[in-house]
């Protein structure tokens, strides 16, 4: 694996972030953070990114946010999935699934 | 309008500080200066403006803003063209003016039906002879009350079938 941080392929940041935020409800900062140890470092979601997608989010309902304290004491907006984003989370990971597969069946045809 | 937009942008706001107080936290705890710490975390942050315009966009009012944005750009350049505006507010005036006096003599004419019942059954007569006419006008001119007659061809026609009737005799069928 390479070590440079790299770009998200688009299109999979919504899932990244749908599936970190499975869990338990999560701020901004902790998404990044998780998804960046997670990746081993290798995926760095960049603020411009994050906070545009989890707005997005939200805005189709997938998510909703919840102002809450943070372990470090400070307010943070934490974000959650709802019943219609666990949905599309299962939907879009079985769709990864299958795109994945097929482009490594391509690559080691 | 203005609150939800207002509250949106508060809120995007203290999100992003929320994000920037952390990222401090962590140079902090990795054995920066809080000072330098925060210069870093800025660094990393980059500027705000693009994310708040991006997150903009996400917004549920995004829609009425870019609509609200559009007329105040007309409004603008309608001002600053006077003479354009005073023409085409003109023009506008004149031509929805015309159509709609137009469209309410077609009204009238064409699309309502007369106000008789069972209008589908008028029908029209065409008088051919002078006779009827002047035998009208010379019962008015004596003052004749009840019955009198005159004779005159006249053409009956209703509906598709049109077929003339000559030199009927009209006996008082008319009250008139």
């Amino acid at each position: 694996m390479p070590q440079k941080k790299s770009d998200l392929l688009q299109g999979t940041l919504d899932l990244l972030l749908l599936k970190t935020i499975a869990p338990g409800p999560m701020h901004g900062y902790g998404i990044a953070q998780r998804i960046l140890l997670t990746s081993k470092e290798v995926l760095q979601v960049q603020q411009g990114s994050l906070y545009p997608a989890l707005h997005r989010l939200e805005r189709k309902g997938l998510i909703t946010s919840k102002w809450k304290e943070s372990e470090s004491g400070r307010m943070a907006k934490y974000y959650s999935l709802t019943a219609a984003g666990k949905k599309q989370f299962s939907t879009e990971l079985e769709h990864w699934r299958r795109y994945a597969t097929a482009i490594s069946l391509v690559l080691e045809a | 309008m203005r609150m939800p937009r207002q509250q949106h942008n508060d809120d995007l706001e203290r999100e992003l500080a929320h994000h920037l107080a952390e990222l401090t936290d962590e140079y902090v705890r990795q054995g920066h200066t809080p000072k330098e710490a925060r210069r870093m975390a800025k660094q990393q942050f980059g500027t705000e403006a693009p994310i708040k315009d991006q997150c903009q966009d996400e917004s549920p009012w995004a829609w009425l803003q870019s609509i609200l944005q559009d007329i105040q750009f007309g409004l603008r350049q309608l001002r600053q063209a006077p003479v354009v505006t005073t023409a085409a507010v003109l023009s506008l005036a004149l031509g929805i003016g015309a159509n709609s006096a137009i469209i309410s003599l077609i009204d009238t004419v064409l699309w309502r039906s007369l106000p008789v019942p069972a209008p589908q059954q008028l029908s029209f007569i065409h008088w051919q002879g002078p006779d009827f006419p002047n035998h009208l006008s010379w019962r008015r001119r004596k003052h004749v009350q009840g019955r009198s007659s005159a004779s005159c061809g006249f053409l009956f026609d209703a509906g598709n079938r049109q077929y003339a009737e000559g030199d009927g005799r009209v006996r008082d069928h008319f009250r008139v």
